[in-house]
């Protein structure tokens, strides 16, 4: 493929733009960054268990029920 | 109690943490009884999706399911399933779940301490020229952990280095990065590159400041990637066949791409305090599940990689985990 093929060619990547590019494509839900850009990642707020045995054994102690997410990959990472 | 699961490592996880999750979905995805639901939770080689949502008690009656994205769904069924809980048959006072007795060996990743915990982002860039149709493919963003063990991070930066020296990063980071992360999930999950995907692959480190207490490096380089392959991806929705009617191929996929980045290796906490990397670079073609039937052709990608937090969910493990053995491979390269 050459470059002149490409319809839509990339923006440069360089020490000038990599600030701007690391923003706009760093995870929306990263941890370090609340609450300003989680905002928008509203699933953030719950406190998930990421896994379902440690899930059942809290329900069962605290007399709960679980609620069970469960994607094609995991929903705390990428589905 | 609120548990985010992956589906695809649990339906087929053959332990009891996997019987559980099948014990509920037979019985919610696929209406089974309570009794046939038991008698089916051990099997592994159902070939079935158990993807879903569930509400259920701690012994697996089932409380409410539904598979939706449309939130007022969901709100409909989390209340149905609360009028259920005042009715259930089980869990009726506290009581205690022990360990599991035994783990699926093929599914244990061990959240490395000591080592580098790294959080991907990835996103299309702006376009030229857009034909994408103005819905949430446009916006659309994923997201994947990064694991290296503590010896793999420490071989990242040797420990003479001086201000001006160039190094190649070492191999087995190299091939991590690019074969499990520089991936186009920007819509879904999509399968790792094989070993000869990787046509032209290079990353440089240069040291620019080195002290005492720390060594800041600019890491650079470049992936081509490139494999062919037969994807089989279900027909759109205004498509007179339905999903097993018909196969949209697609035959390719391949990125092209630089990347950037700046680190700060903590020479006294052994550990990195900056690990910012970014990769630029035109993606196309598309896989089964990442949602490029319409959307093949060469238009710019980003990732953006950086250190964890520390929330339990930046505890998740890399993507690639949810395949059965796959830890052994993901360690290896």
């Amino acid at each position: 493929m050459r470059q002149q093929d490409i319809f839509n060619a990339p923006p440069p990547l360089t020490e000038e733009t990599f600030a701007e590019l690391f923003e706009t494509c760093k995870p929306r839900a990263h941890s370090r960054d609340k609450p300003a850009r989680q905002s928008e990642e509203r699933w953030t707020e719950v406190d998930w268990l990421g896994e379902l045995w440690e899930g059942r054994q809290k329900a069962a102690r605290e007399g709960k029920p679980i609620f069970i997410w469960a994607m094609n990959g995991h929903p705390l990472g990428c589905v | 109690m609120p548990v985010a699961v992956d589906n695809t490592r649990l339906q087929n996880q053959d332990d009891e943490e996997g019987q559980f999750l099948r014990l509920i979905s037979w019985q919610g995805r696929y209406q089974y009884s309570f009794a046939d639901a038991h008698a089916r939770r051990a099997d592994t080689k159902h070939r079935k999706n158990h993807q879903g949502l569930y509400v259920a008690t701690a012994e697996g009656e089932l409380l409410g399911s539904r598979a939706t994205r449309n939130p007022a769904q969901l709100l409909q069924m989390l209340q149905r399933a609360l009028v259920h809980w005042e009715e259930r048959k089980t869990q009726l006072e506290a009581f205690e779940i022990g360990e599991l007795k035994r783990r699926d060996p093929e599914f244990i990743w061990t959240y490395p301490e000591d080592g580098l915990v790294l959080h991907l982002g990835c996103q299309d860039l702006p376009r030229q020229v857009d034909l994408r149709p103005p819905d949430w493919q446009r916006d659309a963003h994923n997201q994947d952990y990064v694991w290296f063990l503590g010896s793999e991070m420490q071989a990242i930066v040797p420990s003479d280095v001086s201000v001006g020296d160039v190094f190649f990063m070492p191999e087995a980071v190299t091939q991590r990065l690019i074969r499990y992360h520089m991936l186009d999930c920007v819509r879904g999950e999509t399968p790792s590159w094989p070993a000869n995907a990787l046509q032209d692959v290079e990353l440089r480190l240069r040291v620019t400041d080195a002290t005492a207490d720390r060594v800041e490096l600019t890491v650079s380089g470049h992936a081509l990637l490139y494999e062919e392959g037969d994807w089989c991806v279900h027909p759109p929705s205004s498509s007179p066949y339905r999903i097993g009617e018909m196969c949209c191929l697609i035959r390719e996929r391949g990125f092209d791409a630089e990347l950037l980045g700046y680190l700060c290796f903590d020479r006294r906490a052994k550990a990195f305090s900056r690990f910012d990397l970014v990769a630029v670079g035109t993606r196309w073609g598309g896989t089964v599940f990442n949602v490029r039937r319409e959307d093949v052709a060469p238009a710019p990608m980003g990732i953006a990689i950086t250190l964890a937090g520390r929330e339990a969910r930046d505890r998740t493990a890399p993507h690639i985990s949810h395949t059965r053995g796959s830890r052994q491979r993901y360690f290896a390269v």
